[in-house]
């Protein structure tokens, strides 16, 4: 409620000024050639020289306090105490003023108990007004002169370029205060008060504390979804390329993995291959010893009957029926093998075979004794020589004999 | 006094509840801040004017965030959100700056 009687008096001042502009006028022109932007004020000034003079009747103490609430009484003094500072060195009637100036101080004095302070604090606008005006000639004080014109009626915070514009001349807001004035103003203002208009403006007060607030909080935790589209772009980019670049060690590692691995897999399959080649090979050969299923075929020969040719026969079906391994007479029968017969001295690779003659065989028993027995086979050709052949199926017959191989001379292997 | 004890209490009541921005929101919020933030330095620049009105503050406090967030809506419709929101801040730091100095040179006289 004080404060809009507070704002209400300057445009009331204004609207007085505004009937006696042209008195004022000639008073003010002497301050234009003080600057530039006192001339802007003139009006202005004229209005509040105005103000004085209507305040000019309230030396009288008790006048102004009677017509307005005392509240508002500071405020209005002080606009008034302002006024004098820019009127004052180059006005025709600083005497007029003067008073109005010191009078309306000492009002402020007895309400606001700031005696000394407003009256130190007089003078010292006086001074600082002038440089004041002279460097807020830039940015500020357009922006402050917009708003003078329509004090009340035009937010405070908006400069509105068309009321410049149609204003021409700008003035200093009536209600313009300085230095410890607009401290004291500003904790006037704050002084509590329960208007409708005031509590809105502490409950925007308090959104935009909230707003505020969250915003920060908002900033703070930041997290993916808030990211700009740019900021994602690169992230991604930055993953996606830090990825294939682990994509692709990793396939190096497997690889070397998988080298590594099938490396010793190969050579262990490659050593057992070559071991079992090697057994095979040497069982054919005949230089390691065997042992499996097989026969054994005992002939008494007392006549001497079996020849030589009756042997290789009786290899020849041994192999025939698929004997892996044979020896005869404690004598391997490798691949080179031979059997010699002079006058019935039997050898096999020169080395005599005696009577009565065992053979054995590895192979499948059956296929082996039934090759032996066949009607018209071996053991029958041995009986019409007089000699007498026992064929036995052994379990496991063990060959122990070796053949020691010879370096080949004339054969080598095709590259 | 009060707006300062109110502002007070929605910083704490913010930084307490931390509540939840709507997406929806978010663009619009800090801007919206930013435009009350001008409308505050410019209510207590006028208190120092000697034109402050409480109508007036309300009402331009409130049309600064919805014109505020109105522009960047559009800017975002238009594609050009971020470059109008920049375009936003830049004008009402500009103003918040020569409300600043104003309100230096009253209380301070310099």
């Amino acid at each position: 409620m004080a404060r809009r009687k507070k704002g209400n008096p300057p445009a009331a001042g204004t609207a007085a000024a505004a009937t006696t502009v042209p008195a004022v006028e000639e008073v003010a022109t002497p301050t234009t050639e003080a600057g530039e932007l006192q001339a802007l004020r003139d009006p202005e000034s004229a209005g509040q020289s105005e103000v004085a003079d209507v305040l000019d009747p309230d030396p009288s103490t008790p006048e102004p306090s009677a017509s307005e609430p005392t509240s508002t009484e500071p405020t209005s003094t002080e606009p008034t105490s302002t006024e004098p500072t820019s009127t004052e060195p180059t006005s025709t009637e600083p005497t007029s003023t003067e008073p109005t100036s010191t009078e309306p101080t000492s009002e402020t004095d007895s309400e606001d108990d700031a005696a000394g302070g407003t009256a130190a604090g007089d003078a010292p606008v006086e001074d600082h007004h002038a440089p004041e005006t002279e460097d807020g000639g830039g940015a500020p004080e357009p922006d402050a002169d917009p708003d003078a014109p329509g004090s009340v009626s035009v937010p405070q915070d908006e400069p509105v370029e068309p009321t410049t514009a149609s204003a021409g001349p700008q003035r200093v807001p009536p209600g313009h205060v300085e230095g410890r004035a607009a401290w004291r103003r500003l904790l006037l203002m704050s002084k509590p008060r329960t208007t409708k208009a005031n509590v809105l403006g502490a409950i925007l007060a308090i959104a935009l504390g909230v707003a505020i607030a969250t915003q920060v909080q908002l900033t703070n935790n930041r997290g993916l979804a808030e990211l700009s589209q740019s900021d994602l772009i690169r992230l991604l980019d930055d993953i996606s390329s830090r990825s294939s670049r682990l994509d692709q060690q990793i396939h190096e590692l497997e690889t070397t993995r998988d080298r590594l691995l099938s490396g010793t897999g190969n050579a262990g399959e490659a050593l057992e291959q070559a071991q079992r080649r090697a057994d095979t090979l040497g069982i054919l050969a005949g230089t390691i010893g065997a042992q499996g299923p097989g026969i054994t075929v005992s002939i008494t020969d007392p006549d001497r009957g079996v020849s030589g040719p009756v042997i290789l026969d009786l290899i020849q079906e041994l192999r025939d029926a698929g004997a892996e391994s044979i020896e005869v007479g404690g004598v391997r029968v490798v691949a080179s093998s031979y059997v010699g017969d002079s006058g019935g001295d039997l050898s096999v690779d020169g080395q005599p075979l005696r009577r009565p003659i065992l053979v054995k065989a590895i192979g499948d028993p059956n296929t082996l004794a039934s090759a032996m027995t066949i009607p018209g086979g071996i053991v029958e050709t041995i009986r019409l020589k007089g000699a007498n052949a026992s064929v036995s199926e052994v379990k496991s017959v063990t060959i122990t004999s070796i053949h020691t191989p010879v370096e080949p001379v004339h054969a080598e292997p095709v590259q | 006094m009060i707006p300062a004890l109110g502002l007070l209490v929605g910083l704490t009541i913010g930084l307490l509840l931390d509540p939840a921005v709507p997406v929806w929101m978010q663009p619009y919020l800090p801007i919206a801040v930013i435009a009350a933030l001008d409308a505050v330095f410019g209510a207590v620049r006028a208190v120092l004017d000697g034109i402050f009105n409480d109508k007036v503050f309300v009402v331009s406090f409130l049309s600064n965030v919805i014109v505020a967030a109105f522009i960047v809506f559009l800017g975002d419709q238009l594609g050009v959100g971020s470059q109008l929101s920049t375009g936003v801040v830049v004008v009402l730091g500009v103003r918040i700056f020569s409300n600043v100095a104003s309100i230096r040179r009253h209380l301070f006289k310099a």
